[in-house]
């Protein structure tokens, strides 16, 4: 599979290479970001839309390092955590297609990480999963490819595309109890783009995603069994073991996701709207043992999400991006009895009850200003508030999980020309995250396990914190051929809550060759 | 554009209709008990401990039922064991009253059931200790000749030894996969796995009240330098113990007490001669043969070659289901009229055992609690103790040196 991924990406790269424009070619990531904010349509759902908002030809080779460090985290994110990803992308005409690929590789290590025993990447609202309070290493690799593609314009009115995306993912937990984790997901997305007056656009699209995770338990210690807590949310858990007799088997997770999505975009000259609404609905449900499968819950998420976009392009481009959206996941719990007949042996569900639900709203505004030309910016100013509010509840015996939180960021980055053919990006970011309360609260019946004493306590103080941060982007551009850079980037952030004696540091570095 | 918004406001609206759940959400149901005796019972206690447990969420409710035997509870839906215990005095015995129901799914609302209890003398011999986890040796390698159980005359009245029956019920480990049982009211039996027999005359091995017999599988001191220093337990003043001449397979040799008569070991253990009781707990059962139960007679389970001896349920003594960890309390083995609950040490080869909780002393003489519900019966003990509270040994057993 690896190597086919490979191949895939190889291929993907050669076609880009086929594709070249004549228009400004792209030499760093300055201008890089620059198309990708006016390329409205790619950031929907739409991907026939590309072809009414395409982004310049580029292709880019990348090879990145990051790092971070810091108590300021979830519990299930690790202490440390370093991570190599290699990435090739590109957009081209190709004859009347517009294309756009991607292909990333990334390897990644946790330090210390606990509450997590199965998962790739836990989610507070997926809530049945194994936990365990080691405090272990992670590795983790992901192999992640997308595409889209618009067709040629028929008939003057119509465009149609599609999306797909190919995830691969595996792990291992590093200390017992031990797990291997394997999980896959595809998911493709036709689209239409109409025509309906002079700028005026709508589009349509809807998707389909399968995802599959597989996790399988051992312990190193053959003698030690591990206990380990079979979580359903905000504290609620069965005991279970791993390792031994009577331990737990395998666990999967198979998913299915459909969605659809609406917009419709106006342009006039200069200035561009776009308006993206969609709904999503996904179903993960959580088994163990394949041979005779018994329920462990399921999560069934609704979510609702609304996306305007305004552009006034020119050497002043202004991007002012509203983002609003809301998730509503029940997590079902079964009554299930076990068939022991000789000739069945299965588990049989008699009944299905909703017994936790987790909600989730946002609203986020971004501005943008750049400063410079259509292809590229001297200057960028940015702007960012969000507000978020994540509401949790175990139904019965009830407990709750609350917290809410706006965050306000101010960046800007400027772009300084050294010589002709050089120049160096430097960016500068504050932001301040202001928490607007939350409580965890639990009432049932096992109050003095480390879930409730530890787990999500500490995990309500990280999310309760008032906190600042403080980053910086440097990066050197250098054409090497007409068309073609190497760019350098440095990058890093600290973060220091005002109500904890935390902090948590992230930096990066890499560098790209783009043509 | 007007259209067209509404266009898309429609298109939601039947995203929404289709991510409808149609899934209910949990709440609280109402069911009632109703709590019958056998028509052969004359005296009912005044009330009747119920407890709703449901081990998947950890959760157990508790209530009392009055001498009508009736009790209503709102709980969750759920699969619970159902546990029925009281006690009453009569005529100077103290007389038990248990019944269960287990694995039940409840989930309507309004929903009764009914639970005969069971009637019984509290037990004359019971399980007092049970050691089954094993050991480590120095070397960190599992040992587990040092094994042992230890039965105790909780009566006021000497009971002979002789011919009592010993042994572990199907199935080996405990497991929500039950075999079923090809014969005629198989529910009214439990199925030996292992079973072993004390010989004896009649009246070779009497246990006075408060005296106490040791049934070692090998009745030797494990704490020697060749076996295990780290062995809890120097079991040479045991009575018994499971000795077999012809075993080939392995180290124990005959000591002084006397060997248990093998009536039958499950087929798959064949090959393996020898004292086997799983580390992980098994479910251990003792009776008195009634004359009338051929307890060399073999049943077969349904769908498997795997043969049991069948033993009724109203001949068994005293049961206690041993179990490996909490993860495994609601996989029952043992039919919930002998022994609703389990006990555990929680790991194998940790040199922890299971004794029974004092109820009361009398005399100077230790009474034993026995609901026959091991959960509340039993409490883990660091370290294995023969003849824990000061339990006697019996004036036959010549060989012991004091212990």
């Amino acid at each position: 599979m690896k190597n086919r991924l490979l191949a895939s990406a190889v291929c993907l790269l050669s076609a880009s290479l086929y594709g070249q424009e004549a228009a400004q070619p792209v030499t760093g990531y300055s201008g890089l970001e620059l198309s990708y904010a006016q390329s409205l349509w790619f950031h929907t759902s739409n991907a026939a839309g590309i072809a009414l908002t395409p982004l310049r030809s580029y292709n880019i080779l990348s090879a990145q390092y990051a790092a971070a460090a810091g108590s300021h985290k979830l519990q299930q994110e690790g202490d440390k955590s370093r991570s190599t990803d290699f990435n090739t992308s590109g957009a081209l005409l190709l004859g009347k297609f517009y294309l756009w690929g991607d292909f990333t590789f990334s390897d990644s290590h946790v330090t210390g990480a606990t509450y997590n025993t199965n998962r790739y990447e836990p989610s507070s609202d997926m809530p049945y999963y194994v936990a365990d309070p080691n405090k272990s290493d992670w590795k983790k690799q992901c192999y992640d490819m997308a595409l889209k593609a618009a067709l040629p314009l028929w008939s003057d009115r119509l465009v149609a595309g599609v999306e797909a995306r190919y995830t691969a993912k595996r792990a291992a937990k590093q200390l017992d109890p031990r797990a291997t984790v394997y999980g896959y997901g595809i998911i493709v997305r036709p689209s239409v783009a109409v025509k309906i007056a002079t700028g005026h656009h709508a589009g349509l699209s809807a998707w389909y995603r399968n995802t599959f995770d597989r996790n399988t338990f051992t312990n190193s210690l053959s003698y030690h069994n591990e206990q380990v807590y079979i979580m359903k949310g905000l504290g609620s858990y069965s005991p279970g073991v791993v390792g031994g007799t009577g331990g737990i088997g395998v666990f999967y997770y198979p998913g299915n996701q459909y969605g659809g999505s609406l917009q419709y975009g106006i342009a006039r000259s200069s200035n561009t709207l776009l308006l993206d609404i969609s709904c999503t609905t996904e179903k993960i449900e959580a088994f163990e043992t394949p041979t005779k499968p018994q329920r462990r819950g399921a999560a069934d998420n609704t979510t609702l999400a609304a996306k305007l976009q305004l552009l006034r392009s020119g050497d002043y481009t202004h991007k002012l991006t509203a983002d609003a959206g809301q998730s509503a996941t029940n997590g079902i719990e079964y009554v299930q009895e076990y068939d022991s007949r000789y000739d069945v042996n299965q588990w049989v569900t008699i009944a299905e009850y909703v017994k936790s639900t987790y909600k989730r709203l946002w609203a986020a505004l971004q501005y943008d200003l750049f400063i410079g030309s259509r292809y590229d910016y001297s200057w960028k100013i940015g702007i960012k508030t969000l507000y978020s509010s994540q509401q949790d509840e175990y139904l019965a015996p009830r407990s709750v999980f609350n917290v809410r939180s706006s965050y306000a960021e101010l960046s800007g980055a400027k772009n300084f020309a050294i010589g002709a053919s050089s120049k160096i990006l430097f960016g500068l970011q504050l932001g301040y995250k202001r928490s607007m309360g939350g409580e965890y609260a639990y009432g049932g019946a096992a109050a003095t396990s480390i879930l409730v004493t530890d787990f999500y306590p500490k995990d309500l103080s990280y999310l309760k914190s008032h906190c600042g941060s403080v980053g910086g982007n440097l990066s050197w551009s250098f054409v090497v051929k007409s068309k073609s850079s190497i760019n350098l980037n440095l990058s890093g952030q600290w973060t220091k809550p005002t109500n904890r004696a935390s902090d948590r540091r992230f930096i990066k570095a890499g560098a790209a060759y783009i043509f | 554009m007007t259209k067209y918004l509404l266009l898309l406001t429609f298109a939601c609206a039947v995203c929404l209709t289709a991510c409808d759940d149609k899934t209910e959400t949990i709440k609280e149901i109402t069911v009632s008990v109703q709590i019958t005796t056998p028509d052969s019972v004359t005296t009912v206690p005044e009330s009747y401990q119920v407890e709703f447990i449901n081990y998947n969420d950890n959760s157990k409710v508790e209530k009392t039922a009055g001498a009508d035997g009736k009790v209503t509870a709102s709980i969750l839906p759920g699969v619970y064991t159902i546990s029925v215990s009281a006690e009453a005095l009569e005529q100077g015995f103290s007389t038990i009253y248990s019944g269960s129901l287990v694995n039940e799914n409840i989930v309507t609302d309004g929903a009764s059931y009914t639970i005969e209890v069971k009637v019984a003398k509290s037990g004359t011999l019971v399980f007092k200790e049970i050691y089954y986890a094993g050991s480590k040796t120095p070397s960190n390698a599992s040992y587990f000749r040092d094994q042992f159980f230890e039965i105790y005359n909780n009566s006021e009245s000497v009971v002979y030894a002789d011919g009592l029956c010993v042994g572990t019920l199907y199935t080996n480990l405990a497991s929500a996969t039950q075999p079923t049982w090809d014969k005629e009211n198989a529910a009214d039996y439990v199925y030996y796995q292992w079973l072993w027999q004390i010989p004896g005359t009649g009246t070779q091995y009497p246990i006075q009240p408060g005296e106490a017999i040791i049934v070692a599988q090998w009745a030797t001191n494990h704490q020697v330098e060749a076996l295990n220093p780290n062995a809890p337990v120097n079991l040479s003043s045991s009575e018994f113990e499971g000795y077999i001449a012809a075993s080939s397979t392995q180290i124990q040799t005959d000591e002084q007490a006397i060997n248990l008569n093998l009536i039958y070991r499950m087929s798959s253990f064949q090959s393996m001669p020898q004292w086997l009781n799983s580390v992980n707990g098994c479910a251990y059962a003792l009776f008195f043969p009634d004359g009338k139960t051929d307890i060399t007679e073999l049943t077969t389970q349904e769908g498997s070659t795997a043969q049991g001896v069948a033993i009724p349920i109203s001949l068994i003594l005293d049961a206690v289901e041993t179990v490996k960890d909490e993860t495994q309390v609601q996989l029952k083995r043992i039919p919930t009229v002998l022994d609703a609950g389990a006990t555990f040490v929680s790991a194998t080869y940790n040199s922890k055992s299971v004794a029974r909780k004092i109820k009361e002393t009398k005399d100077g003489r230790n009474i034993y609690q026995d609901t026959n519900n091991s959960t509340n019966d039993f409490e883990v003990q660091d370290t294995p103790t023969i003849r824990r509270n000061g339990a006697k040994k019996p004036s036959w057993n010549t060989w012991s040196n004091g212990n």
